[in-house]
């Protein structure tokens, strides 16, 4: 037994790891493997990310981030009226706005569920680190970014929330006052502040598509998109919610009142329920710990890693013919020019630091030029037969 | 370059380019009200269009009342429109018949696409 199977074998969450493939056969059973979207998992919060970007295209050229400036030949003197004209007038207005707001909301689902499954199944340790780790800061700037879509709107809810994020920020140590500054681009609420809150919203949510380019570093071929039929039905979920659950505004927004209570939407909202229940020192202390253990989970649940014992290519047996370079998952093999003599261009080396000793580019050589030192080739070839034949 | 252009595809690039910056322009037209000789122009499209229509015509054409109980679902959820404007609760409507529409569709494509979808492994040939 290999010591990475060793540690799948006693992993604390090994009885999960069950029940999340057994779900998936059972999935398989009446959508078959290719519709399955428990297969396309990471996919999943991408699509929803499209539709936010081209439902929001749309609110943004009708939305006017000021607290009380004027554009009067459509008498829309603020974002709230901005909103209520984009929500009532505006030929499929409400609809998009509404499809803006349940794709956000099933976008923090399927991560949810992208990252429960990574965690289930084992994929977030070793040289998958820097998947979860850069996930962890992907789901914060999402968090934000919906949060500041809710102060957008400038109803009461939005004064209530911007008032609890400037005085959550301003009781931080040393950056508390810049921060609450930066926040509300100023000392107090002003025409400004919208500006900023529309700024950061469109800006961070540019930002995820950096972020995403990191979180797919070392992946050779990371499922970008979900088959048509599953888009379909991800749309279709979303626009039935547009019908069901229709979205409205509360009362507009008014500086020298203070709204008490507010409806919550718990996929973005959570946190400052948690502020409304605790002092604001707590609530740092939780959010700042828990995330930092979210974060440090590849480390914590499984303290000491494996030695990974890296595949070795046989130099005289290499052709070049990059079916190993192909199959590798984690971009752990790099052609580079053969040396002078050979008869071939190219010879395929290992980067230890990415190898996970996984053994796909030993199944994946057909001249028997990659070995793992512990699990020669002709090991690997009868194990994997045997999985096949296992399955029938 | 110039083939490219005369060429169908080139053609209907220089079309789908020539209505984006048109409907682009036109958009802000309408909307800063320089209307000039022209109506308001989208206006006028969604009303030739029939989309300024209640949500009851589109769903009694299907069942008798059936629109009329959407509707008072969609008031009772807060929904309301400018009546001066070109908006509607039909826009639900469309949506709610997208959405089960693109249900359908999602679900006939897996089932029509299951039997491509075993899975085929192929070990590789030592050699």
């Amino acid at each position: 037994m290999t010591p990475v199977q060793k540690i799948v074998d006693n992993h604390p969450l090994k009885p999960l790891n069950g029940l999340t493939l057994a779900i998936e056969n059972a999935t398989n059973a009446f959508m078959t493997s290719k519709y399955n979207p428990f297969y396309y998992h990471g996919a999943l919060p991408q699509y929803y990310l499209w539709v936010l970007y081209l439902s929001g295209l749309l609110l943004f050229a009708y939305y006017i981030p000021t607290i009380d400036n004027a554009y009067n030949s459509r008498n829309l003197t603020n974002a709230w009226t901005s909103v209520d004209y984009i929500t009532k007038s505006l030929p499929f207005g409400g609809v998009i706005r509404g499809i803006h707001r349940y794709a956000g909301d099933a976008m923090v689902i399927t991560i949810l569920l992208h990252a429960l499954r990574v965690w289930f199944t084992d994929r977030y340790r070793q040289y998958r680190w820097l998947q979860w780790v850069s996930g962890i800061v992907l789901a914060i700037f999402v968090l934000f970014i919906g949060q500041t879509g809710y102060y957008l709107v400038w109803d009461d809810r939005s004064l209530v929330l911007t008032r609890m994020t400037a005085g959550a920020f301003e009781a931080l140590p040393l950056i508390g006052p810049g921060l609450k500054a930066w926040f509300l681009n100023g000392d107090q609420v002003t025409n400004l502040t919208l500006s900023n809150f529309l700024f950061i919203h469109i800006g961070l949510s540019f930002f995820l598509l950096f972020g995403l380019w990191v979180h797919y570093l070392r992946m050779t071929r990371p499922v970008l998109t979900p088959p048509p039929a599953v888009n379909y039905i991800l749309t279709a979920f979303v626009l039935i919610c547009v019908f069901a659950f229709p979205i409205n505004s509360g009362l507009m927004a008014d500086l020298n009142k203070q709204p008490t209570t507010f409806d919550i939407d718990w996929f973005f909202l959570w946190p400052y329920a948690m502020l409304s229940q605790m002092p604001v020192t707590a609530y740092w202390a939780v959010m700042l710990i828990g995330t930092g253990l979210i974060t440090a989970v590849p480390w914590l649940m499984i303290p000491k890693q494996p030695e990974i014992e890296t595949a070795e290519v046989v130099l005289n047996k290499c052709t070049g013919c990059s079916l190993c370079y192909k199959d590798c998952p984690y971009q752990a093999i790099e052609m580079v020019p053969a040396p002078a003599g050979s008869r071939f261009k190219l010879l395929a080396t290992v980067k230890d630091f990415r190898c996970s000793g996984c053994g796909v580019c030993v199944g994946a050589c057909a001249f028997d030029a990659i070995d793992l030192p512990d699990l020669p080739d002709a090991e690997v070839t009868s194990k994997i037969k045997a999985l096949l034949e296992a399955k029938g | 370059m110039i083939k490219y252009i005369l060429s169908p595809k080139g053609i209907i690039l220089l079309a789908f380019a020539a209505v984006i910056v048109s409907v682009s322009v036109l958009m802000a037209w309408s909307e800063l009200g320089f209307t000039g000789t022209l109506p308001d122009w989208l206006t006028d499209l969604t009303t030739r269009l029939g989309l300024y229509k209640p949500i009851s015509d589109f769903f009694n054409s299907l069942t008798p009342g059936m629109g009329g109980d959407l509707t008072k679902f969609l008031q009772e959820k807060g929904v309301s429109v400018n009546p001066k404007s070109t908006a509607s609760l039909g826009d639900y409507g469309y949506i709610l018949f997208m959405g089960l529409a693109l249900t359908v569709a999602g679900i006939g494509i897996m089932v029509i696409g299951k039997e491509d979808a075993e899975e085929k492994t192929v070990l590789p040939v030592k050699k």
